[in-house]
């Protein structure tokens, strides 16, 4: 791949076209996960446990299968018995197992709303009846929701066969701890003890839940002879086929997977629930069977992010330079092991050039649904405590924070907390953009505040497959394996106009589906556009390159006579010197000059780059209701370069809106019982867009020299600023600092009346 | 053939789950064979390496394990860590 400083200027890169989807997704045409019917179709339903920790002494289905119009039942035991094995999930990984038992459970239910047995019936009423119907015996166990609850020595074990990974020596008795992860340089003691200013406080918050608007939802259909189709929506098609045959115990090319469009995932639709369960319902009735989570399931059963402890010294010499930091930290799992504790033990301090650090994360298992991921995983809670002690750390020190940061910041080539270095980042660029921005100079009004934060998430590349092909008309299709949930079907197709130097609208975009195109990891990890579109610039120059030797044969020239410019092919020599031959008259003629044109691009990418962002957040306190609102916000962020602007910002502002909920209102409430109390928006409160100001998207371009046009990944960045931005700015407008998520209203006004 | 010993640096948390150090030197041809070399030092690491495991090649991530270890010197063995 080519550096993309030496390419022309660019004809599409950067523009902001009218995306392909969209007129479907307007008008209500297009079809999600939950409007897809087949015919025949049956009716599904799940029973949940009422109990967050329970033995499941037995199972009676029998009423259940003798009402009319039930057609199946299934429960955990109809899957096959399966061993231990640790697979990719999403970007992460599970063990296949735990996997299984999340689907429905087997001998244990480990939180309220653990899927416990399921029907399928001619009506969704029939099911919901069939429901009641089902006795399930429990032996009710003792509960644990807390983290440090979790970790105490006579705590409820999820787990009798969890010992703590990342100890030496393994643990002789099992734990609620799942994994340990310690990571850090220098001498943390010494470091601490030779700083002239130090600072230590306790972050903490409860789970939250990714909100996305499409709840989980699928049909599948197991055929006599072995195959079967799914109709899901979810991150990666290509996940759910291999989770779900993984769990079935069936080859995977038995499975075709056709993805619908995805309402929102943010990491939390990159594992599965419901396709296992539809799959047996379907082989047991003959039928398809639909299987869709009410909003309440959703929060009851589906991964949210982890809540967290955090614990955070820092110290700086007298001139601000950051000597030591220590963060040691706390993570719910919910009930199977999650992999966020070594994704919050990068993403904590390596932003900042510290000689002395120690970072320590402990996965806990809790009896809450597991823990998912949700963009950035892991990222946003540790940042909340890091830049929220950073705020307290420059106003000991008397100095602005900016410029705190500004001269800690790490730079190209400084190491990260695993020790490898930094590529070509643009942080300091980012905090040097914040510092010209008007926002940050602007004055503020009464009972205001400006609070500012910053963050990074290291992104990925992997593997990816790309199909593009010419039609007979020479227009062209590129076939993704990747879901488009952020615009990148238009992505895709920007990227290859450009390539091929022709207008943006003679190339469509499509996602295939499993059978029609080769493996594609899932849209999450900040991946896609950097690595799916790496593909298609490959695909792209094949294409190019085959149409410039068609048409040297077509012309009896060589093709070292012919040169592609300006979306057509030019003779340079020869007999034909001069002419032109455009792709329609290229392809019109490509059955009888060697075959129909296409090219397949399948790699696993390499060369991604971390995004950085930092963010400058005003709110404005009312001292009398304890409310805040946000009424000016910048997000800047080193986005390498953007390939469709408007999806570029609309990234950066989604994460942005979703990491104010996250400050300001979300949270997950367990009542004494251990059951959820707010799985629903009514009381589970989300940000809607009369709560948010304008979000300024700023784009700092620093190229990602890897990637043929300078992709860096920009989905997961701007989640993690905002925890710590909205509560430093709520410290400037009170003097009173939260540590404490949500910083609702009545936080707030408890913090300003502490007298009651 | 398996070439020069490499400097090999086991990131937490596989140090103390699987091999009791974070140091180790070790030939390999490329990276599949540092996986197995590593296998035989600590059984089960290879059956989790492709989920969970991140290869560093002289400071960079490599994500074709093919890669020949000829001209390198150090491999780092990190955590992989999932976006969302």
């Amino acid at each position: 791949m080519h550096a993309p400083e030496t390419m022309k200027p660019f004809r599409h890169i950067g523009t902001r076209p009218v995306r392909p989807d969209g007129v479907d997704k307007v008008t209500g045409k297009a079809l999600y996960g939950p409007d897809f019917k087949a015919p025949g179709m049956l009716w599904g339903a799940i029973l949940r446990s009422p109990h967050p920790h329970a033995r499941i002494v037995s199972i009676d289905t029998r009423e259940a299968e003798r009402l009319a119009g039930v057609k199946a039942v299934a429960t955990g035991r109809d899957f096959p018995t399966l061993e231990s094995l640790v697979m990719h999930v999403g970007e992460g990984a599970s063990d296949i197992v735990d996997v299984a038992h999340n689907c429905l459970a087997l001998d244990k239910v480990l939180y309220e709303g653990h899927a416990v047995a399921a029907v399928a019936a001619t009506s969704p009423e029939i099911a919901r009846d069939a429901l009641a119907l089902i006795e399930v015996e429990y032996d009710v166990l003792p509960f644990v929701l807390g983290l440090e609850e979790a970790l105490a020595q006579d705590a409820p074990l999820l787990h009798d066969n969890m010992f703590t990974k990342g100890v030496k020596p393994r643990p002789d008795k099992p734990s609620n701890a799942s994994m340990r992860v310690e990571m850090g340089a220098g001498d943390i003691e010494a470091g601490l003890a030779g700083a002239a200013v130090t600072v230590e406080g306790r972050y903490t918050m409860e789970p939250v839940h990714q909100g996305y608007i499409e709840p989980h939802a699928c049909v599948a259909s197991w055929n006599g002879d072995g195959q079967a189709q799914i109709w899901c929506s979810s991150q990666g098609h290509f996940s759910v086929r291999s989770l779900t045959a993984s769990v079935l115990a069936i080859p995977q090319s038995d499975i075709r997977v056709m993805p619908l469009e995805i309402g929102g995932g943010f990491g939390g639709k990159t594992t599965i629930y419901l396709e296992p369960v539809a799959m047996i319902l379907s082989r047991k009735s003959g039928r398809p069977v639909r299987l869709a989570m009410s909003r309440e399931e959703v929060f009851r059963a589906s991964g949210p992010a982890p809540g967290a402890i955090i614990d955070v010294r820092i110290g700086a010499d007298a001139d601000g330079r950051l000597v030591a930091a220590d963060v040691e930290f706390k993570y719910h799992s919910g009930a199977y092991p999650a992999v966020d504790a070594g994704a919050g033990v990068s993403s904590a301090i390596g932003h900042y050039r510290i000689a002395n650090t120690r970072v320590v994360g402990t996965e806990v298992l809790c009896n809450r649904p597991a823990a998912k991921a949700y963009r950035a995983p892991g990222a946003p809670q540790v940042n909340f405590a890091v830049e929220s002690a950073l705020d307290e750390l420059a106003a000991r020190l008397g100095m602005d924070p900016l410029e705190l940061r500004l001269k800690n910041a790490a730079k190209p080539g400084d190491p990260q907390t695993s020790g490898l270095p930094w590529g070509k980042i643009g942080w300091i660029e980012c905090l040097e953009a914040a510092k010209a921005h008007p926002h940050w100079s602007s004055p503020l009004g009464p009972n205001q505040g400006r609070g500012i934060a910053g963050g990074y998430w290291g992104n990925y590349g992997g593997p990816s497959t790309v199909n593009l092909s010419v039609a007979e008309d020479g227009t062209f299709t590129v076939a993704t394996g990747s879901p488009d949930i952020g615009g990148s079907r238009a992505s895709m197709a920007i990227m290859a106009a450009e390539v091929l130097d022709v207008p943006y609208e003679q190339v469509r975009c499509v996602v295939a589906d499993t059978a029609s195109i080769g493996v594609s990891m899932v849209t999450g990890g900040s991946r896609t556009t950097f690595a799916t579109g790496m593909a298609t610039v490959e695909a792209a120059g094949e294409v190019r390159h085959l149409l410039c030797q068609r048409a040297a044969r077509i012309w009896g020239a060589s093709p070292e006579q012919v040169q592609w410019r300006s979306g057509e092919v030019v003779c340079l020599s020869g007999d034909k010197q001069g002419e032109t031959m455009s792709v329609a008259d290229i392809a019109s003629r490509s059955f009888h000059s060697g075959g129909p044109i296409a090219a397949v691009s399948a790699l696993s990418a390499r060369g991604w780059l971390p995004g950085f962002g930092f963010h400058i957040c005003d709110v404005e306190v009312d001292p009398e209701t304890g409310h805040v609102a946000v009424v000016r916000y910048t997000a800047i962020q080193d986005v390498g370069r953007a390939i469709h602007a408007d999806y570029v910002e609309g990234q950066i502002q989604g994460g942005v809106a979703q990491g104010i909920g996250w400050a300001l209102n979300e949270t997950y409430i367990y009542n004494e019982e251990g059951r959820l109390d707010n799985p629903g928006f009514l009381d589970y409160r989300m940000p809607v867009a009369s709560d948010m100001p304008m979000i300024e998207a700023v784009m700092v371009e620093v190229p990602n020299p890897d990637h043929p046009f300078g992709v860096k990944g920009v989905g997961e960045v701007p989640i993690v600023p905002p925890l710590a931005a909205v509560a430093n700015a709520i410290k400037a407008a009170t003097g009173k600092r939260l540590n404490s998520l949500p910083m609702s209203p009545e936080r707030v006004y408890a913090a300003l009346h502490p007298e009651g | 053939m398996t070439g020069h010993a490499l400097r090999i640096i086991i990131m937490p948390p596989f140090d103390k789950e699987f091999f009791g150090t974070d140091r180790l030197s070790l030939a390999a041809v490329n990276l599949f064979d540092l996986i197995g070399k590593l296998d035989a030092l600590a059984p089960g690491f290879a059956a989790i390496a492709q989920p969970r495991v991140h290869l560093a090649v002289d400071g960079v991530l490599e994500t074709d394990w093919t890669r020949p270890l000829a001209d390198a010197s150090e491999v780092i063995v990190l955590p992989r860590v999932g976006g969302g």
